[in-house]
C-alpha cells in the first residue's frame, strides 16, 4: 500500500517536471516551490482560524506598540511583554492545526524535492561507495554474490562483521540503466529516469513502512539482504553545487509565491 | 551532522527509527512506545512534529511564517523589556531634574479630568435628591459639587477649547462650531483647517510641484498639558473637543470633536433604497440599492472624494434572507440581523492612486412599504490605518485599537442626523451611542491603568447625544436621560475605584441642558427689521445667502448664536461704516432682539452681548459683532445657522434634537464634582486649567484667565 502510493506520487512529481525535461534543474525546483507556496497557503488559509488570527495579530500589534509607548516605564513594559508572550502563545495554538495538516504535504514534497535535488546522478568514472546491511547476518565470504550492469564492480569486497555490513566500489560505465545484483536481488542505483529532475535513488531497502513515502531517494526492493546506500559523489549536487542548495530554493521562491498568495487571497498569517 | 530520519512503523509495540548518518552508521533509536487504541492520536501528533522539526523547523509558508514571527516577537520582548530597564535610570534622572522646576508643592500625584459632556447640574441634583446617583452625591458630601460656568455662549467647542487653555475665546479663537467666511459670506468650521497646498520637491536638477493635502489646527494658545512636559509630567488626554489635527505633547492624545470622517464631513451616513426618499437627505448621502435577484441587492458605498471631488467608492452586494443577511464587500463577509447595528466593518478604499481605510458599522431594516433600507455610519477613519493624523504619537490611536478592537473616531461620532431624518430608529441609536461609549470607557481605563502620575484627561459625549435626541421624554425612571445619568454614575463610580490617596479627581461637563421646542431664524427677523435685504423676487434662502442683496445689508447671522454686522472694509462687501455707525446700529440690534416676543408673549431672547464686551484678547475681532442668548426651548434655527432665511422667525422644532444649549449661557451651566474640597465660589471652566496646574504643582501662567479653585493648605 504505502509503495503504491510512494509510486503515485513520485508518478505525480515527475509529471509536473515533464516541462522541465530539458532545462537545468533549477526551473523545475522553481515552478514546484512556487506551486507549494501557493497550495500550502491555501491550506493554511482553510485550515486556520482566520478571524481568531486575525484579532491575535491586531492584538499583539497592540500590545507592541504599548511597550514602544511606555518606554519609560520598565513595569508596563514587563507587563506588556508577558502579555505578549501570551498571546504568541497563544497564536501558536491556533496554528497548530494548520501546521499539522500541512506536515504531511510538506513532508511529501520536502523528501521528493530532496530525492530530485540534493544530489547529481553520477557520471562516468565516479566511483561510488556501496554499503550493504544484512539482516540476517552476514552471508559466508565465498558465497556473496554480486553482480552489476551498466557499472563496474572495483574490487575489494569488504566485509564488516561487527556491523553486519559488506562494503564495496562501483563504477558507472555511462550506462543509463544501471542495476546493482545482490543474492540475487536487482536493485536500481542512482537515478530512476535520463532527464533533469528525475529521482536520484541513494539506497535501498527491503521493509515496508509508512516513512517510505517521505523517502523516496530510497528504492524498495523486495527480498535480498535487507538494506543498502550508496555514498554519491560529494562534490556534485543538482543545485548550486550544496547538497542543501536547493532549500535555499525552495524556501525562497514558496516564501515568495505564498507571501503573494496571501496577499492576493488575503490570507491572515 | 546531516541527519535523515529514517522509517518509522506504527504497531502494537515497538517504533524505532534508523538514523543514516554521511559516514553511512546506522544508529537504532532505543525509545519504545506502547500505542494502543486510545493513544494513537497524540502519539501521532508527535511523530508527525518530529518530523516536521527534522525539516530544519520550516513547517511551510502560512505556519512556517507564523513560527518565525512568533520567535521575532519573543525575541523583541525580551530585548525592549531589558532595553527599558537599562534606559529606566535616566528617565528617572530626567524626570527628577525636570519635576525640580516646579513651582509649588504638588496636592496630587495623579489628575483624573472625567469629562462628561453636557452633563447638567439640574437633573443631577434631582437624582441625587432621589437617590438615583449616589456616587456624585458621595462626592458631593466628601469632596465638592456645584455649578461650573461655561463660556458666552455654552457651546462645546468654544467651552472645551477655554477648558484646556483657560483662557476666553477672544484669546483661543473659537466662537461656535462654525466661523463666517467674511469675504465670501460662506460659513467654515471653526477649528480645522484643511486643502491643499503645493509641495515641491526637489532632487539635483529635478524640481517636481505636487499638490499635498494639509490639515491645521486653527484653535490659538496653548493646551494646559503641553506645559507640563517641561516638569516631566505626562499626560494622557482622550478625545477632548478641539484637539485635531493633535498637538505634540508628553504622553499620549487621541483627538476628538472635529476629526471628520472620510468624506471630510464631520459625519454623514448613507442610507441605500430602491426608491429615491422624496425628502432630500440632511447630514447623510442616498444611494439607490439596485435589484440583482430574487433577494439580492448591489449599491455603492462612497468613501473620499478625490481632488476632482468624486467619491471613491465600493461596491456593496446584500444577500437577504428572513431575518437576517449577508452583506459582501469585496471578498469579504458581514453578517447582518434585522434592526441590528452591526461591528465595525473595515473597508478599503481606492482614491487618487492612494489606498484609503476606513471603517462603518451597518444595520438593516425595512422602508414603509416594506423593502430593505440599508444604512450605513458614517465611513470613520480607520484607527488601525488612519489616514489623516488623529493621535500623538501617529500610533498610540493603533495601540488602542490593537488592544480593544476598532472604535469610533469621527468627532460627533453618534449619529444624530440619522435619528433626525429617521434612518435609524431611537433603539438603534442608543445601541450605537452605548456602544462608543463602551469603546471610550476601554480607552479611559487603559490610560488609568498605564499612568501612574501626571495627567488623564477623558471626554464622553454620551451625554451630550443622548440629551440632544431624548430631552423631550423627560428625565424621569426608565427615560433614555434618567439611564444614561445612571450609567454615568456609575463611571464616576468605576473611576474612584481606581484611584489611590494621593490622586485627585475632577468631574466636569462643559455645559448644562435645557429644551429646545422652537426655532429662531434670526436672518428672518433681520430681512423683516430691514437689516438684511433679498434680492428681486427671492423670498427665502436654504443656505449661504444665496439670493441675498449684500449692497443694502446691513447684518447677517451665520452659526448658532452671532449676529455680524455687513461691516465695509472687513466683509466682501460691507456697506456699514466702522465706528460710530456700527457701534449705533449693534445697539440697534440688541435693543429690538431684546424685545422680541412669541405669539404667548414670551421674551425670546434673554441677553445680547457685543463682543468687545465679553472677550478679550487678540482674536475678538473673528468673532460675531453680537452674541444672542436665547431663553429656554429657544435657540437659532436650523437653516440660518448655515445661511438659510426660512419663512418665519419663529416656527416649532419638529425635530428628534430636542434638547440643546446653545442658549444663553447662564442658563445652561455645566457640573463639577471632585473628590477633593475646591473653592467653588463663581467657579467657571476657565479654571479648571490652572487648578490643575496647581494640583500638579505647575503656576498657572500669566495668560491664563482663571484662578485655581484649590484651597490654600490642602495637602496631598
Amino acid at each position: 500500500m504505502m509503495n503504491a502510493a510512494g509510486i503515485l506520487i513520485s508518478g505525480f512529481f515527475d509529471l509536473l517536471l515533464v516541462p522541465f525535461r530539458t532545462l537545468p534543474h533549477f526551473w523545475g525546483l522553481l515552478f514546484i516551490s512556487l506551486l507549494s507556496g501557493l497550495g500550502m497557503i491555501t491550506v493554511f488559509r482553510f485550515a486556520s482560524n482566520q478571524n481568531k488570527i486575525s484579532m491575535l495579530r491586531r492584538r499583539m500589534g497592540g500590545e507592541i506598540l504599548g511597550i514602544l509607548l511606555h518606554l519609560s516605564n520598565p513595569g508596563t513594559v514587563v507587563k506588556f511583554a508577558v502579555k505578549l508572550i501570551w498571546s504568541n502563545t497563544v497564536y501558536l495554538m491556533y496554528i497548530l492545526i494548520p501546521l499539522i495538516l500541512l506536515a504531511i504535504p510538506f513532508m511529501l514534497v520536502w523528501g521528493q524535492l530532496d530525492a530530485r535535488y540534493g544530489a547529481a546522478e553520477m557520471d562516468k568514472d565516479d566511483p561510488v561507495t556501496v554499503t550493504v546491511f544484512f539482516e540476517d547476518g552476514l552471508p559466508a565470504r565465498d558465497n556473496l554474490e554480486i553482480g552489476v550492469s551498466g557499472l563496474e564492480l572495483m574490487p575489494p569486497v569488504l566485509f564488516i562483521d561487527t556491523l553486519d555490513e559488506v562494503s564495496f566500489r562501483i563504477l558507472p560505465d555511462g550506462n543509463s540503466l544501471r542495476n546493482l545484483q545482490i543474492e540475487g536481488v536487482s536493485v536500481k542505483v542512482a537515478r530512476t529516469g535520463d532527464w533533469n529532475g528525475c529521482r536520484i535513488l541513494r539506497g535501498f531497502d527491503s521493509g515496508s513502512s509508512f516513512s517510505r513515502l517521505f523517502s523516496p531517494w530510497i528504492v524498495r526492493v523486495d527480498g535480498g539482504p535487507g538494506s543498502g546506500w550508496y555514498s554519491l559523489p560529494d562534490i556534485r549536487y543538482a543545485v548550486f553545487g550544496g547538497h542543501w542548495s536547493w532549500i535555499a530554493v525552495f524556501l525562497l521562491f514558496s516564501s515568495i509565491s505564498a507571501i503573494a498568495g496571501a496577499k492576493i487571497f488575503k490570507v491572515k498569517i | 551532522m546531516q541527519v535523515i530520519l529514517g522509517w518509522i512503523e506504527i504497531d502494537d509495540t515497538v517504533i524505532l527509527g534508523n538514523i543514516f548518518s554521511r559516514r553511512h552508521r546506522r544508529i537504532t533509536i532505543v525509545a519504545k512506545y506502547r500505542v494502543t487504541g486510545r493513544n494513537r492520536f497524540p502519539f501521532f501528533i508527535l511523530i508527525l512534529l518530529l518530523y516536521t522539526a527534522s525539516a530544519t523547523a520550516y513547517v511551510g509558508p502560512g505556519a512556517g511564517f507564523g513560527i518565525v514571527t512568533s520567535f521575532l516577537v519573543f525575541l523583541n520582548a525580551i530585548i525592549v523589556s531589558l532595553f527599558s530597564a537599562l534606559i529606566w535610570p535616566v528617565t528617572v534622572l530626567i524626570k527628577l531634574q525636570r519635576r525640580r522646576r516646579r513651582e509649588h508643592r504638588r496636592t496630587a500625584k495623579r489628575v483624573v479630568i472625567l469629562g462628561l459632556d453636557g452633563l447638567s447640574p439640574d437633573i443631577a441634583e434631582k437624582m441625587m435628591a432621589d437617590g438615583e446617583m449616589p456616587v456624585l452625591n458621595k462626592l458631593r458630601e466628601e469632596g465638592t459639587f456645584s455649578r461650573l460656568s461655561t463660556t458666552c455662549p455654552g457651546i462645546s467647542p468654544v467651552a472645551w477649547s477655554s477648558f484646556q487653555t483657560g483662557v476666553n475665546p477672544g484669546k483661543h479663537g473659537i466662537f461656535d462650531f462654525l466661523a463666517p467666511d467674511r469675504k465670501r459670506y460662506l460659513a467654515k468650521l471653526s477649528s480645522v483647517q484643511s486643502g491643499t497646498a503645493p509641495s515641491r520637491t526637489c532632487l539635483g536638477p529635478f524640481r517636481r510641484t505636487n499638490m499635498k493635502p494639509f490639515v491645521k489646527l486653527l484653535r490659538k494658545s496653548r493646551p494646559f498639558w503641553s506645559l507640563l512636559k517641561r516638569y516631566g509630567i505626562r499626560s494622557a488626554v482622550l478625545r477632548v473637543p478641539i484637539t485635531y489635527p493633535p498637538e505634540p505633547l508628553d504622553g499620549h492624545l487621541l483627538s476628538g470633536m472635529c476629526v471628520p470622517d472620510l468624506r471630510g464631513t464631520q459625519g454623514s451616513y448613507t442610507i441605500f433604497t430602491e426608491e429615491e426618499p422624496q425628502e432630500a437627505v440632511t447630514g447623510g448621502i442616498w444611494r439607490r440599492l439596485q435589484k440583482q435577484g430574487k433577494n439580492r441587492w448591489r449599491a455603492e458605498l462612497p468613501g473620499p472624494q478625490n481632488i476632482e471631488g468624486e467619491y471613491a467608492s465600493v461596491t456593496i452586494e446584500l444577500d437577504i434572507s428572513g431575518e437576517s443577511a449577508v452583506l459582501h464587500i469585496g471578498k469579504e463577509k458581514l453578517k447582518l440581523k434585522k434592526g441590528l447595528l452591526s461591528d465595525w466593518f473595515e473597508l478599503r478604499f481606492r482614491s487618487d492612486r492612494r489606498k484609503v481605510r476606513g471603517i462603518s458599522k451597518f444595520c438593516l431594516t425595512e422602508d414603509s412599504i416594506g423593502k430593505p433600507l440599508l444604512y450605513s455610519t458614517a465611513v470613520h477613519v480607520d484607527p488601525l490605518f488612519p489616514s489623516v493624523p488623529i493621535s500623538h504619537p501617529v500610533h498610540y490611536s493603533k495601540y488602542l485599537a490593537g488592544l480593544y478592537g476598532p472604535y469610533a473616531t469621527l468627532g460627533l461620532a453618534e449619529d444624530t442626523w440619522a435619528l433626525n431624518n429617521g434612518a435609524v430608529s431611537e433603539e438603534t441609536f442608543l445601541e450605537q451611542a452605548w456602544s462608543i461609549f463602551k469603546e471610550r470607557k476601554n480607552m479611559f481605563f487603559d490610560a488609568l491603568e498605564r499612568t501612574h502620575d501626571g495627567l488623564i484627561v477623558c471626554v464622553f459625549d454620551t451625554s451630550d447625544r443622548i440629551q440632544h435626541m431624548f430631552w423631550g421624554k423627560g428625565s424621569a425612571q426608565g427615560s433614555p436621560i434618567n439611564e444614561m445619568y445612571r450609567r454615568m454614575d456609575s463611571l464616576i463610580g468605576e473611576t474612584a475605584e481606581k484611584l489611590g490617596r494621593k490622586d485627585m479627581l475632577i468631574v466636569m461637563s462643559d455645559h448644562g441642558f435645557t429644551s429646545f421646542h422652537t426655532c429662531v431664524d434670526f436672518n428672518r427677523w433681520l430681512l423683516e427689521n430691514d437689516y438684511l435685504f433679498l434680492e428681486d423676487g427671492v423670498e427665502t434662502v436654504d443656505t449661504s445667502f444665496k439670493g441675498v442683496d449684500w449692497s443694502r445689508t446691513r447684518a447677517w447671522s451665520m452659526g448658532l448664536a452671532g449676529i455680524m454686522l455687513n461691516l465695509r472694509g472687513r466683509e466682501g462687501k460691507g456697506i456699514v461704516e466702522p465706528g460710530s455707525e456700527a457701534v449705533s446700529l449693534l445697539c440697534e440690534i440688541s435693543g429690538k432682539l431684546l424685545k422680541l416676543e412669541n405669539t404667548n408673549g414670551e421674551r425670546v431672547i434673554s441677553s445680547v452681548y457685543q463682543s468687545k464686551s465679553v472677550y478679550t484678547g487678540p482674536y475678538v475681532s473673528l468673532g460675531p459683532d453680537l452674541v444672542i442668548g436665547t431663553e429656554r426651548g429657544f435657540r437659532s434655527s436650523w437653516s440660518s445657522v448655515t445661511g438659510g432665511i426660512g419663512k418665519e422667525v419663529l416656527y416649532r422644532n419638529e425635530r428628534n434634537w430636542n434638547g440643546d444649549h446653545c442658549h444663553d449661557h447662564r442658563l445652561v451651566p455645566g457640573t463639577l464634582a471632585s473628590n477633593i474640597k475646591l473653592k467653588t465660589e463663581n467657579a467657571t471652566i476657565l479654571d479648571i486649567a490652572p487648578t490643575v496646574l496647581r494640583a500638579l504643582g505647575v503656576a498657572a501662567p500669566g495668560y491664563m484667565e482663571g484662578k485655581s479653585l484649590i484651597q490654600e493648605g490642602a495637602k496631598q
